[in-house]
């Protein structure tokens, strides 16, 4: 019944999906409803433990327009202006190109599957600690999606001092000033979002999603994603830009299919 | 409001109407209490009774090209004054020694209190002492029987003028671990023009140089030099020109961070050449600061402040005495961060004045300071 709550929950965006799917979920939504006593089993079956034969892959593209907007792009400190650097400021809100919003794309947009029975399994934490660079007085990437219990890298590779911090509840943190080629860790043990900044540039933030699940990921430059060896069922896929949610639909993963799903905003 | 301010005023807003320039606004606001010791010096609020204050910063920057912005920031505080502390047209990256020109109004390249001016920056409530304590010499030409009376009632200048905002020009630049900036001003560093139109006929000069050795380490020194008397003071007693008598100041200054540790400091020396009826005195000072502030866990930290003033000999009425009475401060500092841009602070200030009717006091402050 969980399923279906879910479902009803995420309703109201399936008007953004595509037709094929919108027909598909239709049908899987009126089954559940029609026959009640069915939904159970067919949970159950769909949140088995993924294996290599029943599990199935997301893909597809998205495009977000430059007037989208970008709110951390839009922050601005006054006080970096006065007294900071003599040379202007990098600010990408200002300059933007064709060439250089799919790079920020890139760097500001996640893609990740919500559900509650991903996310009671537990996963082997990645060897490989991922990077938050602090680099032209900027994070990069500005949205950073990990599995929970992952240790992030904060190098520095700007010459001179950042101070990286953050409040958030999920997991606060100051790592102090240090120089370029140093760097700090920090392991997130919650999950949730962490909004990260630097002390001494105040422009500079970037956000951190901590998972429950290792379904997720970055789009390439050209905005192109895939997930892989998701277990088949259904879930609720969202699509995160800059600081925020903004959109989420519901995806039904079969079994060695790749499913199409493309984001346009 | 003068007429050359409020012309600048209307020439820089003009500029976002007529171009594509993009302007961003941001602000700090902070309301604070306080209670100071019930005794007559100028570091009291309010003879001593508690008080509840609050002030506002209010920016408004625009980028029109790539490499011209203009930069403006109103204060407002609780006497209800609106006060314009910037307002410049910057010219950043000129070509081909990569300078920076500055015009309008902007506070002088001399040390380093750069952003600890705000509230949101500032771990204490006051600016350093070199910036807010009022000396006994007045720029309106002192008699020598006013000048020997008025130690410690602060009716005169401060060595620096609060956070020394003037209207003029910089050209400033960077060449590897070196920063350097030249201002003009209509002021000096201890009587700018700050409000007003030029007193004088003179400019004031300041010239200042920084190095960073390692990041983490800028020494920086200053010199500036101009005529700080009215030319309403005309005539000085033996009818010489008030241009001639120059005011001179010369700085060093240090910042310092690693890790979670900041310290800031400042000495200066400055002397003042004053025309009496019969005779010209020169009257100096030495005013110094050091701050440090560790942040000892997420959002919460420490700093303490030492600061002085010390006043050199003068001879006055047939005295040779310190020209006003030496000034000894500390201040301690606790500050929380509710949220990012909302910041909880109290302090304690402890002053000991080595003179006078009041030789100690002190200010408790409790100040909330939020930035958007």
């Amino acid at each position: 019944m969980e399923s279906r709550f879910l479902i009803m929950y995420i309703s109201p965006d399936i008007i953004t999906v595509q037709m094929n799917t919108i027909a598909r979920i239709s049908a899987i939504w009126a089954l559940l409803w029609l026959l009640p006593w069915a939904a159970p089993s067919l949970t159950a079956q769909q949140i088995e433990p993924a294996s290599a034969a029943a599990s199935g892959d997301i893909h597809g593209k998205i495009s977000i327009a430059a007037t989208a907007g970008s709110k951390s792009g839009h922050m601005h400190d006054p006080l970096l202006e006065r007294y900071g650097a003599h040379h202007a400021m990098p600010d990408d809100t200002l300059n933007v190109s064709a060439g250089s919003v799919q790079t920020r794309l890139s760097d500001k947009t996640v893609v990740y599957l919500e559900s509650r029975e991903l996310n009671e399994k537990h996963y082997p934490v990645p060897a490989k600690r991922p990077l938050l660079d602090q680099r032209g007085l900027q994070f990069h990437p500005q949205v950073l999606p990990i599995l929970l219990g992952t240790t992030v890298e904060f190098p520095n590779r700007d010459n001179l001092f950042h101070n990286v911090f953050s409040y958030s509840k999920t997991k606060p943190f100051d790592l102090g000033r240090y120089p370029k080629d140093d760097s700090r860790s920090v392991t997130f043990d919650k999950p949730g979002i962490v909004r990260v900044y630097c002390d001494i540039h105040s422009h500079m933030n970037a956000t951190i999603i901590v998972l429950e699940n290792p379904y997720f990921a970055a789009p390439d430059g050209n905005g192109t994603y895939a997930i892989q060896n998701i277990p088949e069922g259904t879930y609720t896929i969202v699509l995160w830009y800059d600081r925020d949610v903004v959109e989420r639909r519901v995806v039904q993963v079969r079994s060695g299919q790749s499913t199409e799903l493309n984001f346009t905003r | 409001m003068t007429l050359n301010r409020s012309l600048l005023v209307c020439l820089l807003c003009s500029v976002p109407l007529r171009g594509a320039a993009q302007v961003t606004l941001g602000g700090q606001v902070s309301a604070d209490f306080l209670k100071s010791a019930p005794t007559q010096s100028q570091r009291v609020f309010n003879a001593g009774r508690p008080t509840f204050g609050w002030e506002a910063e209010l920016f408004a920057d625009g980028r029109i090209t790539d490499n011209v912005a203009f930069l403006g920031t109103v204060r407002i505080t609780d006497d209800e004054y609106v006060h314009i502390d910037y307002l410049a047209v910057r010219i950043a990256d000129l070509t081909p020694l990569g300078l920076t020109i500055q015009a309008g109004e902007f506070d002088l390249p001399f040390g380093n209190l750069g952003e600890r001016r705000y509230p949101r920056r500032n771990p204490f409530f006051h600016l350093p002492l070199i910036h807010e304590y009022r000396t006994a010499l007045s720029d309106y030409l002192p008699g020598e029987p006013y000048l020997a009376g008025s130690k410690g009632r602060g009716n005169g200048m401060h060595l620096l003028d609060e956070g020394m905002y003037d209207v003029g020009a910089m050209v400033s630049g960077s060449y590897g671990i070196l920063d350097y900036a030249f201002a003009l001003s209509i002021g000096t560093v201890s009587a700018t023009g700050y409000g007003a139109q030029n007193i004088n006929s003179d400019l004031g000069k300041v010239f200042r140089l920084a190095v960073t050795p390692m990041t983490g380490l800028t020494l920086g020194a200053a010199y500036a030099w101009g005529a700080y008397l009215y030319e309403q003071s005309q005539p000085t007693p033996r009818n010489v020109d008030v241009n001639s008598y120059q005011q001179q100041a010369a700085e060093i200054d240090i910042e310092f961070s690693r890790g979670h540790f900041v310290m800031n400091g400042q000495a200066v020396y400055n002397t003042w050449p004053v025309p009496l009826a019969d005779r010209d005195v020169n009257l100096s000072v030495f005013g110094y600061y050091l701050e440090g502030r560790y942040t000892l866990f997420p959002g919460f930290y420490l700093a303490l402040r030492s600061s002085g003033l010390r006043f050199a000999d003068a001879l006055l009425q047939g005295v040779n005495q310190p020209w006003d009475y030496n000034v000894t401060e500390w201040e301690g500092a606790a500050g929380y961060f509710l949220d990012r841009d909302v910041l909880l602070k109290l302090v304690r200030t402890e002053t000991r004045i080595w003179g006078g009717t009041t030789p100690k006091d002190n200010l408790t402050a409790l100040q909330l300071v939020v930035a958007f």
